[in-house]
């Protein structure tokens, strides 16, 4: 049970790696996006202000939360 | 009409060959980087080694899943599912590379992860000095996880938009060109402006999630592909306000406490 529970979180590691995913939004906003567009598909002229606004937004959110941060602090 | 398509078809396959050039080349300096620190530190065989079995399996992994999908999966959600994938890594690039940008972030430096991995490698004894596991393992897990980012964005830009040969033919080249500078400038690959090619990168990545997530759900861009040069122009000047705001000094304001004395 113990090497299945290593093996699964060393594979999602791997996958979090890969995608160089390391902070929540990043996941939230690209859903966000995903379900807006599925949902807005029709209503082409808001959709292509919507989409882009909503993935800014998520990448502000993640330089807001990390923009104290000081290298070598 | 002709010609706005026209016109349309070029810059997608411009915008398309930048993005897959600029982010296999800072994966690819990332993997050399890994791959001459354990060739120079423990054992050139090994760590060619290690490149080679990696390489061969990326392809293997490439043409067993990547390129049945393209073929199989309907376009739309091919689209979409690509999109997703190039939205998660464009955003996170994009994140970093603007917090490094405006110096909120230590810059990526390749001479520190040499240095770190030589010194790293250095404490292990090697038992074997014609072949050494240390050397091999390093330099296999550097080109691997590093290769399969490259195959993704490969696999996901040239797909999706029916340009899987000219994606291939671009990350070619940024392998080419990483070579060309790792044989010759071996332990100089910090010269390569590697946050300067992140931010282009991330905002490409960010501008094509948006755009594929957006034609999988059935959205009809304005301009249709042209409408990744409004996207790119939207996301870029946003980094460019961004790193801007970030590099503006902080002034501390004075407490309360402070400003009764």
């Amino acid at each position: 049970m113990s090497s299945i529970r290593r093996a699964s979180a060393a594979t999602a590691h791997f996958v979090l790696d890969l995608l160089a995913i390391d902070t929540p939004e990043v996941i939230v906003t690209t859903c966000t996006v995903l379900v807006l567009a599925l949902l807005l598909h029709r209503e082409t002229a808001l959709a292509v202000v919507v989409l882009p606004v909503v993935a800014l937004v998520g990448l502000s959110v993640g330089i807001w939360r990390e923009r104290g941060n000081q290298p070598g602090a | 009409m002709m010609m706005l398509a026209a016109a349309s078809g070029s810059t997608s396959t411009v915008a398309l060959a930048i993005a897959v050039f600029g982010a296999s080349a800072v994966e690819m300096v990332e993997a050399l980087t890994l791959v001459i620190a354990a060739g120079s530190a423990r054992s050139w065989r090994s760590a060619l080694e290690g490149t080679a079995v990696a390489i061969v399996l990326l392809a293997v992994v490439t043409a067993a899943v990547g390129l049945p999908l393209a073929h199989y999966l309907p376009i739309d959600a091919l689209r979409a599912a690509v999109g997703f994938l190039l939205l998660l890594m464009g955003i996170s690039w994009l994140r970093k590379a603007i917090l490094r940008g405006g110096g909120r972030l230590a810059k990526h430096d390749e001479d520190a992860i040499f240095a770190r991995t030589v010194d790293k490698m250095g404490k292990q004894a090697a038992r074997d000095r014609r072949r050494d596991p240390v050397a091999f393992t390093v330099a296999f897990k550097g080109v691997m996880l590093e290769g399969f980012e490259v195959v993704l964005i490969v696999i996901s830009l040239g797909s999706s938009s029916g340009r899987l040969g000219l994606a291939a033919a671009a990350a070619g080249a940024a392998a080419v060109t990483v070579g060309g500078v790792g044989v010759l400038a071996a332990r100089q690959l910090s010269e390569v402006p590697e946050n300067s090619l992140k931010t282009i990168v991330g905002v490409m990545l960010t501008s094509f999630g948006t755009f594929w997530i957006g034609e999988g759900a059935g959205v009809r861009w304005p301009g249709s592909d042209l409408a990744l040069l409004g996207l790119i122009a939207f996301f870029g000047v946003a980094t460019a306000v961004a790193v801007g705001l970030l590099r503006r000094p902080v002034v501390a304001k004075p407490s309360a406490e402070a400003s009764l004395r």
